[in-house]
């Protein structure tokens, strides 16, 4: 029942986005650009593992800035919301935006990794794929998370603005960010006593249980933001 | 299905702004209460606080369906269905895929989705996408939305929005035929032909 | 009669143990041999008392904003808010004392401490708060979507207290043990309560206004 319609919500959020493709070009061209941007201040010099994964999730975040306030601001604007709200339940909604969100942030991420990875030069002779993967994954997924409900906390004021989306979010993704940047360096590979698993395996854990409790609260307090 | 309606003491007040000042009624199935009062006076936020989707500053909503009480929000907002000028509908979809959309959200996609654009004379443009439909269209398909799951309680503000003489025809059989079905309908209106329908009328200003 | 009475009782109270404490922290209390600068490290008895008033007004903050989702009463927001600006003042005053500490022992005013940057989060936090109430007209609307990101937050951030230590391992805050019972006296006794209590007497006092703004509005 609850995951029919959470599925319902989530193939409905695709089908729109696909008819369109408004956010999808836009996110996608936000991400192009920044990594233009950080190629040229580089210009080919070779960068290591911590300034490549300070960059690397600082480019996720403001992209996740900007291409995951839409979904409510859009149902909030449009009107579309009232109807949402008559007939679906409310963590059925959360969970297909979020299914969206985490979706859509999972491609990009896919897509900035070996493209920052390569304009930036880093070395990855040492690099365990599997560990950065499960490291950008699960951070991805509770980076999603924290932006579908800060979202739909902007979608209830006033100017439903970018600006206010990044103020409420980004002190609440810092331990996301800590334990993003500390587990892609370690999947990299710097350390030469331990290999790149075992010294990521602590952060993806963290990361995991980031994810999972940020689920949980938007669970627990997303039905107050939206249906008052 | 039997439906009993019980609002008392309805007040609705956004911030120092006072809009609804203790609205009482009482009403069942088979009846058509005609909503009046001046523009500004709270009748739309009245048919939202009964929809479920606004929650009054004071003041008690009874709903009961086949004497089984439905008074929380969810029950209500599950068990109506509501018309009004800022429900809007996907853009990007087609009318069809709208119905389709609430109704598999909803577990009921054995609806017949062509009857109900059929019956607000959509039959022909179900296909196309809601963004190129004329207001009087967009007013239709929220119609046939609202009339899709034989809702038992249909709260219709401004039902009359935008339709032409034809429309409006339309939408008084599906508003009879719903009352003869036994729903009660609560009917938000300023025009004068409209508020006719009504079987009484509760003045939300007086 | 006698409530005017008490009030005036209770500020008195109130300045005098601050007057006191103050007195006996800069006058009496002996310098903390072993740090850099012996006679700014009494600076701590400030720090710390209002670390403390600002973590009591943040939980307090929290607990009205539950309470305000579960009755839905307007002045359960007005309680939440206030506390949560106390908590923002305090968190800045530690901030501020921090840093003068920081500056004198350490030499420089900001050292990306684990601690530091909890505390400054936090006052982000804060900032986000009153900018995302500021943008929401509807005062039920403001009081329920600002207590949800309240409690988010709330909900996201003691996890810092187990993350920044381990991404910022090396704190240069001591360990609560190195305070020897002077100094604990100096914070415990001296400055925590009258601190503490001027921060619930400004709380009821924008209580108070909060309630003759809403009977106001009643007529």
């Amino acid at each position: 029942m609850w995951l029919r319609e959470a599925r319902a919500i989530f193939e409905k959020e695709i089908r729109t986005e696909w008819r369109t493709r408004v956010a999808l070009s836009g996110v996608g061209l936000f991400l192009l650009g920044g990594l233009t941007l950080i190629g040229l201040a580089f210009q080919g010099r070779r960068v290591d593992s911590d300034g490549a994964a300070a960059l690397l999730w600082i480019l996720l975040l403001f992209t996740a800035a900007t291409g995951l306030g839409r979904g409510f601001v859009q149902e909030a604007e449009r009107g579309t919301a009232l109807a949402l709200r008559l007939h679906a339940r409310a963590t059925a909604v959360w969970a297909g935006k979020f299914a969206f969100n985490a979706a859509l942030l999972l491609a990009l991420t896919a897509l900035a990794t070996p493209l920052l990875l390569g304009a930036l030069s880093v070395d990855t002779g040492e690099t365990n794929f599997g560990a950065l993967a499960c490291v950008l994954g699960l951070g991805s997924i509770g980076v999603a998370a924290v932006f579908t409900t800060t979202s739909a906390l902007v979608a209830q004021s006033n100017g439903r603005s970018g600006a206010l989306l990044a103020a409420l979010s980004f002190p609440v993704l810092v331990p996301a960010l800590f334990m993003g940047v500390g587990g892609t360096k370690a999947a990299l590979g710097v350390s030469f006593t331990v290999s790149a698993w075992s010294a990521a395996s602590g952060y993806i854990t963290v990361l995991g249980s980031y994810g999972a409790i940020a689920v949980a609260a938007s669970l627990v307090l997303f039905d107050y933001v939206w249906n008052d | 299905m039997t439906v009993a309606l019980e609002l008392s003491g309805i007040e609705k007040r956004f911030g120092a702004r006072r809009v609804l000042t203790g609205v009482s009624l009482s009403a069942r199935g088979g009846e058509i209460v005609a909503v009046t009062g001046p523009n500004g006076t709270g009748k739309s936020t009245l048919l939202k606080i009964v929809a479920g989707l606004l929650r009054p500053t004071r003041g008690e909503i009874g709903l009961a369906l086949s004497a089984r009480d439905f008074s929380s929000p969810e029950q209500r907002r599950k068990n109506v269905g509501y018309v009004a000028p800022d429900l809007a509908l996907y853009p990007e979809l087609s009318g069809r895929e709208n119905l389709a959309f609430f109704a598999q959200v909803r577990g009921e996609s054995g609806r017949d989705f062509g009857r109900a654009l059929e019956r607000v004379g959509l039959g022909g443009r179900e296909g196309d996408p809601v963004g190129v439909y004329s207001s009087g269209m967009k007013q239709r398909l929220r119609i046939a939305l609202a009339t899709l799951f034989d809702a038992p309680l249909l709260l219709l503000d401004e039902p009359g929005l935008a339709l032409d003489a034809e429309g409006v025809g339309l939408l008084e059989a599906l508003i009879r035929e719903r009352k003869e079905a036994g729903a009660l309908i609560l009917l938000a209106t300023n025009d004068a032909r409209e508020a006719l329908l009504g079987d009484r009328a509760v003045d939300v200003a007086a | 009669m006698s409530g005017t009475i008490k009030n005036l009782l209770g500020k008195l109270v109130l300045f005098l143990w601050m007057s006191a404490g103050l007195a006996y922290v800069f006058l009496k209390l002996p310098a903390a041999e072993g740090f850099q600068n012996p006679e700014l490290a009494r600076m701590v008895t400030l720090h710390l008392p209002c670390a403390y008033v600002a973590v009591i007004a943040a939980f307090i903050s929290g607990w009205h904003a539950i309470v305000y989702l579960r009755g839905r009463a307007i002045l359960s927001d007005s309680k939440s808010s206030s506390s949560a600006a106390l908590a923002a003042l305090f968190c800045l005053l530690t901030t501020v004392t921090g840093s003068f500490f920081a500056k004198v022992q350490w030499g420089e005013f900001w050292n990306w401490d684990p601690r530091q940057t909890s505390v400054f989060l936090l006052l982000l936090i804060y900032a986000a708060y009153f900018v995302l109430r500021a943008s929401i007209d509807d005062p039920e609307k403001r009081a329920s979507v600002s207590a949800v990101y309240m409690l988010f937050a709330v909900m996201m951030t003691p996890m810092l207290g187990y993350f920044i230590p381990k991404a910022m391992p090396q704190s240069l805050h001591p360990k609560m043990a190195s305070f020897d019972s002077a100094y604990r006296l100096g914070i415990y006794v001296c400055l925590l309560p009258p601190l503490l209590g001027t921060m619930l007497w400004l709380n009821s006092l924008s209580i108070r206004l909060e309630k003759l703004r809403l009977a106001q509005e009643e007529l």
